[in-house]
């Protein structure tokens, strides 16, 4: 099927019309002073909601489930995406032999999916590490700089994410800050792009605020008093931090690990800047089962995966928080 | 019962924090097994005072003494006091037993010991059962009767206790209260108690030291403090008080309200200026051409016990408490006993009263 959608422009106009409709009717219904039910005002906000979350995903069974061709019912996307030869050869076939790196490297759908996991998992470890002691630090009410700090951490986030990670591009590349820096004290230059530790630097780079923030607000709403009993009581500040502060601040651990871990999970770009199509995410193989391949049967199948194992882990944390003391999204 | 040996000494003790004076140069002393209450409107300093006594500030200058030795310096954690504080802060995250076993844990006690320990404190507080309850499951009452616990169950030497019955409703503080006076006496610990109620520091305590703005004006056992305040701010803190301006006209003679009376008061000198105190259920009512002084009754309020009149005589309004009414409107007589009305040193200025609120 023919994919150049002309969504922006006449969606644009539908919405745009839509709002000024709603805000029309609005006027009216205040002027005249009818009762107004408070569910009317979230109607564009259902219809939104409709149109941009609802309709995409029934879109994605669709898909996933049907034959692209014939348009009946198939399991055939499945299992394409477990064949590991499937891929390798439709973007052989449609994208040609520049993509010869990902054959040889034997690029298969399960092992993507394995080494995302694993580069979010590590992602998400390396962010905790950071981000609590960081959190820790900021909420601290002796520590003047604190609130310096959560500027700090908040500025970068008013850039875009794409010219974030393409800043770093710009520090690692061989002829980059860091090697030039190196090269002008005499020393070797560093191949420090295109490879894992690239990628990782650059998706903890971008989602540690999603560690450090739900973190901080645990840590800055706990009582203090807590904390003085627990010394009242007999512990040192180490045991207090692991007996009190530890223990309370869960709810924004588990916040935070969801916050982070998914988006890393289902990132794409970073690899691609970063990582120089060395490495692919799953992220990116989704993509380019969309984009580049043409395939959305197997691309709306992987989505379908992406989703169920996002929903497990978000089953396992919110069984770890039930309440969702943390803020967590979960 | 109180034993006379000192165990705690603060000497000299200043507090700063960011250059306003909270406490200045506080001298007190602490006996052992003794309820001592540390009583005054908010902002007075009390709750400094005990935060100085468990570790938690430290003085900017002055020294603290525990059994003698120096512990200005030491943390919370290596001091044999256990704190009760104003929100309980017990552990959200642990269950009843296991917020009363904290502190054992901490001090690696063996479990059947750390059990034995924590029942015990369980029946004590007369919370028998509720071990596994969550905290957040029980009641102000309870949590407070948890948060004592958890105190007491370290055996310290001194509990500090800030205002541990603040958030209870009237009659479960009056019960708490005849409560924690026993268990003191029992178990022989020595209380530091916080409060802004005078009548539960009269009720519980025996020792008040009253203050005021970072100052301590009085220290004395609950019926000194209230028979005999040593100035006007203490006298209207503590109980009620009719407190006029008056003239020490010569030893034993002081005139207020346009009269000489007769008073046991001596050596304040002649006509020099002083605050008279006295309480309203000193002044008797008498029929009209006997009083002292006499004037008409312009309002009555019923206060349970006793009627609350406020009496005009031209000059004063007293407000007396008697059991026996006197008719709005009505003509009467007043007369006050010698020894009931005290004479004491003006304030520098006009107390301000605040009674209620937290620090």
């Amino acid at each position: 099927m023919n994919q150049s959608l002309k969504l922006p422009s006449w969606s644009m106009w539908a919405i745009g019309f839509a709002a000024i409709l709603f805000l029309i009717m609005c006027v009216i219904t205040i002027r005249r002073n009818h009762g107004v039910k408070r569910s009317f005002f979230a109607m564009p906000y259902t219809l939104w909601m409709f149109i941009f979350t609802i309709v995409p995903i029934v879109l994605i069974g669709w898909y996933a489930f049907t034959d692209s061709a014939t348009g009946t019912f198939t399991l055939n996307n499945f299992i394409n995406f477990w064949d590991s030869n499937y891929t390798v050869n439709k973007m052989y076939e449609q994208m040609g032999p520049e993509y010869a790196v990902l054959i040889t490297r034997g690029t298969v759908n399960i092992d993507i999916l394995v080494y995302s996991l694993w580069m979010a998992l590590g992602c998400t470890v390396i962010c905790l590490l950071l981000g609590y002691p960081a959190a820790l630090f900021m909420a601290d009410k002796d520590i003047k700089l604190g609130s310096t700090i959560i500027v700090l951490f908040i500025i970068p986030m008013w850039m875009n994410f794409l010219l974030r990670t393409i800043a770093w591009m710009s520090l690692l590349e061989d002829q980059g800050l860091i090697n030039s820096m190196l090269r002008f004290f005499g020393m070797d230059g560093v191949k420090l792009m295109y490879n894992d530790g690239a990628v990782l630097l650059g998706m903890v780079y971008n989602f540690l605020p999603f560690m450090v923030f739900p973190i901080y607000t645990t840590l800055n709403k706990m009582d203090g008093k807590l904390m003085e009993a627990a010394q009242d009581l007999g512990c040192n500040e180490i045991r207090t931090f692991l007996k009190v502060t530890l223990p309370l601040s869960l709810p924004g651990v588990i916040s935070g690990i969801t916050m982070v871990f998914m988006p890393s999970v289902t990132t794409f770009f970073i690899s691609r800047i970063l990582g120089g199509g060395h490495t692919m995410m799953f992220g990116d193989l989704i993509e380019s089962m969309f984009l580049s391949a043409n395939d959305w049967g197997v691309g709306s199948a992987l989505s379908l995966v992406m989703m169920l194992l996002i929903l497990i882990s978000l089953g396992i944390l919110r069984k770890a928080d039930p309440e969702g003391e943390g803020g967590s999204i979960a | 019962m109180i034993e006379q040996k000192h165990l705690i000494d603060l000497k000299g003790i200043s507090k700063e924090f960011d250059g306003t004076t909270v406490l200045s140069n506080i001298d007190l002393y602490v006996r052992k097994n003794e309820f001592l209450t540390l009583l005054g409107p908010s902002g007075c300093g009390k709750t400094t005072t005990l935060r100085i006594i468990g570790g938690f500030e430290y003085p900017t200058t002055g020294t603290v003494y525990f059994e003698g030795k120096d512990i200005t310096e030491l943390p919370p954690y290596k001091r044999s006091v256990n704190t009760v504080f104003q929100k309980y802060a017990l552990f959200p995250h642990l269950n009843v037993q296991d917020n009363i076993a904290f502190g054992l844990k901490i001090k690696k006690l063996h479990k059947d010991e750390i059990k034995k320990r924590v029942n015990r404190m369980l029946d004590l507080v007369n919370l028998k059962g509720y071990g596994k309850r969550s905290v957040e499951s029980l009641s102000g009452g309870q949590q407070q009767r948890i948060a004592i616990a958890r105190a007491l169950v370290n055996e310290p030497e001194v509990l500090l206790l800030d205002e541990p019955l603040g958030a209870l409703d009237l009659k479960l503080r009056k019960e708490m209260q005849l409560e924690l006076k026993s268990m003191q006496q029992r178990l022989g610990i020595t209380f530091i108690y916080v409060t802004h109620d005078q009548e539960e520091a009269l009720t519980m305590s025996d020792t008040v030291v009253v203050m005021r703005d970072g100052v301590i004006l009085q220290i004395g056992d609950p019926k000194t403090i209230y028979d005999e305040p040593a100035n006007a701010f203490v006298a209207d803190f503590i109980g009620e008080s009719n407190i006029l301006r008056g003239t020490m006209v010569c030893d034993e003679m002081v005139h207020f309200s346009g009269y000489d009376f007769p008073c046991v008061d001596s050596g304040f000198g002649e006509n020099v200026p002083v605050d008279v105190v006295i309480r309203p259920e000193d002044i008797m009512i008498v029929g009209d051409d006997i009083g002292q002084i006499s004037g008409i009754v312009t309002s009555v309020l019923f206060k349970g016990v006793h009627y609350e009149m406020m009496i005009d005589t031209g000059e004063t309004e007293f407000k007396v408490h008697s059991t026996v009414m006197q008719p709005q409107g009505s003509q009467v007589g007043l007369s006050i006993v010698p020894y009931n009305i005290h004479i004491m040193h003006p304030m520098p200025q006009e107390p301000e009263i605040d009674e209620g609120g937290e620090e």
